[in-house]
């Protein structure tokens, strides 16, 4: 039996895209389009994997995600959280020598922040994230490695 | 101004009159008294004789011997107490005749018996009233007085023989009598020049002796105060009186040495503060130079020797144009300064001795002096050539720092798009392979997107680099955001959102381009029902919007509000909000409407703020000048 993923994401093409990723690669998936919907979605459907994207409206990824490591029965399962600087997150922790300020710094810094409260009370993972849109082989890789086959 | 030391004379002349004026009235005063003191002793006298006459007369009647009393008639006349005229009173024939009351030829019995009884017994008779009398002055200059005493009537003896008595009058008759005033009036005239004599010596002598005590007493300390007043005033403060007079110029003494003190005091004062200013001008970074009117260097501070790198020797009294680069700027500036007052901060270039050029901000003010006359100027230059090079080179930072965010953000914008293409087309390969059409169409269908987005971006772009014109006209902001909400309740109404107004429709029209500020309003309300639509209600809260248009308390600005109750904005994005390619929006944003509705406002005279809070909405206030 394949094994179950849930994409939680407004775009609606980012979901269409990862949904054939995954299908594609033997994994079954589910989708919904804001964090309630998925959190409802999710009450109802026990998957393998949850892919949850961090920038979204209602309830943001970090929101959603606090609210998952809550639920008794969700709290297990591994969650890889999408956004759109995973890798200018790493580019900040390198200390870029850039000396102009850019419009999407200071937002970006307040998700490293975000990401770095979390790090420490031992929620997140570095390698949870995954920078959007996603290249379909390491992202498959990402999820074969969390999952399985 | 000749001076003389005239007062002591002035002032003694002065008194000098008073006494000579007085001395003559009291020397009139006196003769006038001498003169009327020799008619009273004559008066005295001659009522003395009359009354020895009378006594006289009476005696001889009891003598009954008439002859006797013309010879005591003669002696007297001789003695100059009586008047020949009074021989009347003693009849040649050797009776005494009575006076005109009764005729001269009245005579009487002196032997009669009655007469005697009366004449030996009784009192003398008094004198019946006042004795009148005159004083004539003869040709030759002799005074002399007349004098009529009455004899007072006896009406008890008026049956007697002797003489007949009137019965009502009370005088019987007259004794006339005439005194030469001569020996008194010699006497007088004997003593006159010596008492002039006297007075006149000692006028002259209080005259000298006041000369000398009014030049000693007062001309003396009034020069010593004017020399102490000239000493002052030719700026040797140091000069005081010694406290030793307790009079009025001992008080005017020292009053001089209190203003002395408070000048020295004053000008003590005046000199820190002068050389406060001196320290600040030299000491000041600022360049500070002085030209008179004839455009030549008058002072040079050390701020102008340091930035100019001229020795003030070698500078003042040279023309002021040899430290312009371009002379035709100071004319420039004096032409402003002509017309202005003053000249603010105009960007000058300045020549140092090496040659280098100094950019500084010149302040040019008029020096006049005390009567209101230009005398020339004093300029106060910044150099601001660091500062400029600096300007300069932030301006080109901020021009390639802009440069880069454009580029970054529309390198993010095209890879998001791209991306969103590459997925389309793995999704169409992908059903191509498993022969599903659907999927195949749905591929395609996100790569359209991204193209369609692609087009969107290049469209944003061009609309938001092209020039913008206002074509203002008075606009009824209150109908067009009645319009706006009217307009956009379908889509409010489909996504759940409350649309409110509150309009002040007292508000006059707002001159602008009625098309321009449409559309930004538009672009607002739908970020507006955009940010409510990202929120997750709570229990209880609805998606609301409200468009609200007021004037400011001055009543000079419309201020138009877009408030939302959506989703509102972290500070980074606040803070960014109207640079140009910024975006949270993920699928539609250009991030170029808020920047395009900031320039547009902008080029009203407007502004346009946003006040917002994660999860609390945002408010976008727009405010237009009236």
């Amino acid at each position: 039996m394949s094994k179950k993923v849930m994409i939680i994401d407004d775009d609606e093409n980012a979901v269409k895209f990862l949904s054939v990723v995954l299908s594609e690669n033997g994994y079954e998936s589910l989708a919904a389009y804001d964090g309630r919907e998925g959190m409802e979605k999710l009450q109802e459907n026990p998957v393998d994997l949850i892919i949850l994207d961090v920038m979204m409206p209602k309830r943001t990824g970090f929101v959603l995600f606090k609210q998952l490591k809550k639920d008794e029965k969700l709290r297990d399962i591994p969650v890889l959280m999408l956004t759109g600087v995973a890798a200018s997150l790493a580019d900040l922790d390198a200390e870029s020598d850039d000396t102009f300020s850019r419009p999407y710094d200071k937002l970006r810094e307040s998700l490293r922040k975000t990401i770095e409260e979390m790090r420490e009370e031992g929620e997140v993972k570095p390698e949870m994230f995954v920078d959007k849109p996603v290249d379909p082989d390491s992202f498959i890789e990402k999820v074969r490695s969390l999952i399985g086959e | 101004m000749q001076r003389k030391h005239r007062l002591a004379w002035r002032l003694s002349a002065i008194v000098l009159i008073i006494v000579a004026v007085t001395t003559l009235g009291v020397g009139w005063l006196s003769n006038q008294l001498s003169r009327q003191f020799a008619l009273d002793a004559a008066l005295e006298i001659m009522r003395t004789d009359a009354y020895s006459v009378r006594n006289g007369l009476d005696d001889l009647m009891t003598k009954q011997h008439c002859r006797e009393a013309v010879d005591l008639i003669d002696v007297m006349s001789s003695h100059g107490t009586i008047s020949k005229d009074v021989s009347l009173i003693a009849h040649p024939s050797g009776r005494i005749a009575t006076t005109r009351r009764h005729a001269p030829s009245t005579v009487l019995d002196r032997n009669e018996r009655s007469c005697l009884l009366c004449h030996v017994t009784d009192d003398p008779p008094e004198a019946a009233g006042d004795v009148l009398h005159a004083v004539f002055t003869g040709a030759d200059g002799e005074r002399r007085v007349h004098a009529v005493t009455p004899i007072a009537n006896r009406p008890d003896c008026r049956t007697a023989a002797c003489h007949r008595h009137d019965e009502s009058g009370p005088v019987v008759g007259f004794l006339i009598t005439e005194y030469s005033l001569a020996g008194f009036d010699d006497r007088g005239s004997r003593l006159n020049p010596l008492l002039a004599a006297t007075a006149v010596l000692a006028i002259l002598l209080s005259f000298g002796a006041m000369v000398l005590m009014f030049r000693w007493q007062i001309a003396k300390p009034l020069r010593r105060l004017a020399a102490g007043i000239g000493t002052l005033a030719r700026g040797d403060l140091n000069y005081r009186f010694p406290a030793e007079r307790d009079d009025e110029i001992g008080l005017a003494e020292e009053q001089f040495n209190e203003l002395a003190d408070q000048i020295g005091a004053h000008r003590r004062e005046l000199q820190k503060v002068r050389d406060y200013i001196d320290g600040v001008v030299e000491h000041s970074g600022d360049i500070i130079i002085t030209v008179n009117s004839g455009g030549l260097i008058q002072t040079f501070n050390h701020g102008a020797e340091l930035a100019l790198g001229y020795g003030r020797m070698e500078v003042v009294g040279k023309p002021v144009e040899m430290l312009f680069v371009d002379p035709g700027e100071r004319e420039a500036a004096l032409a402003e300064l002509a017309n202005e007052d003053s000249v603010r901060n105009r960007e000058v270039r300045f020549k140092t001795k090496d040659g280098q050029v100094r950019h500084v901000l010149l302040t040019l003010s008029l020096l006049t002096n005390r009567r209101g006359e230009h005398i020339g100027t004093v300029g106060i230059s910044k150099d601001v050539t660091n500062e400029k090079e600096l300007q300069q080179k932030l301006m080109r930072s901020e021009q390639e720092a802009a440069i880069g965010h454009a580029v970054t953000a529309i390198q993010h914008a095209i890879k998001n798009m791209l991306n969103t293409m590459r997925g389309g087309l793995y999704v169409a390969r992908v059903g191509q392979k498993n022969e599903n059409p659907q999927q195949i169409t749905e591929g395609y269908e996100m790569v359209e997107e991204g193209l369609a987005r692609i087009g969107d971006l290049s469209h944003g772009m061009l609309r938001y680099a092209r020039e913008w014109k206002i074509e203002p006209e008075p606009v009824d902001l209150v109908d067009m955001l009645e319009k706006i909400a009217l307009s956009s309740r379908q889509t409010a109404d489909e996504r759940e959102v409350k649309i409110t107004t509150e309009l002040d429709r007292s508000l006059t029209e707002v001159s602008c381009d009625p098309r321009l500020i449409h559309m930004c309003l538009m672009d607002l309300v739908s970020n507006a029902l955009d940010a409510c639509d990202m929120k997750d209600y709570p229990e209880g809260e609805d998606p609301t919007l409200c468009l609200r248009v007021t004037r400011d308390a001055d009543n000079r600005q419309t201020i138009v509000e877009i408030q939302d109750n959506g989703i509102g904005m972290l500070q980074e994005v606040i803070d960014n909000v109207f640079t140009p390619f910024f975006s949270t929006k993920k699928k539609m944003g250009t991030g170029l409407g808020l920047a395009l509705t900031a320039r547009i406002i902008d080029l009203h005279n407007g502004g346009i703020v946003v006040e917002s809070e994660p999860e609390m909405g945002a408010t976008f206030r727009i405010t237009l000048p009236l």
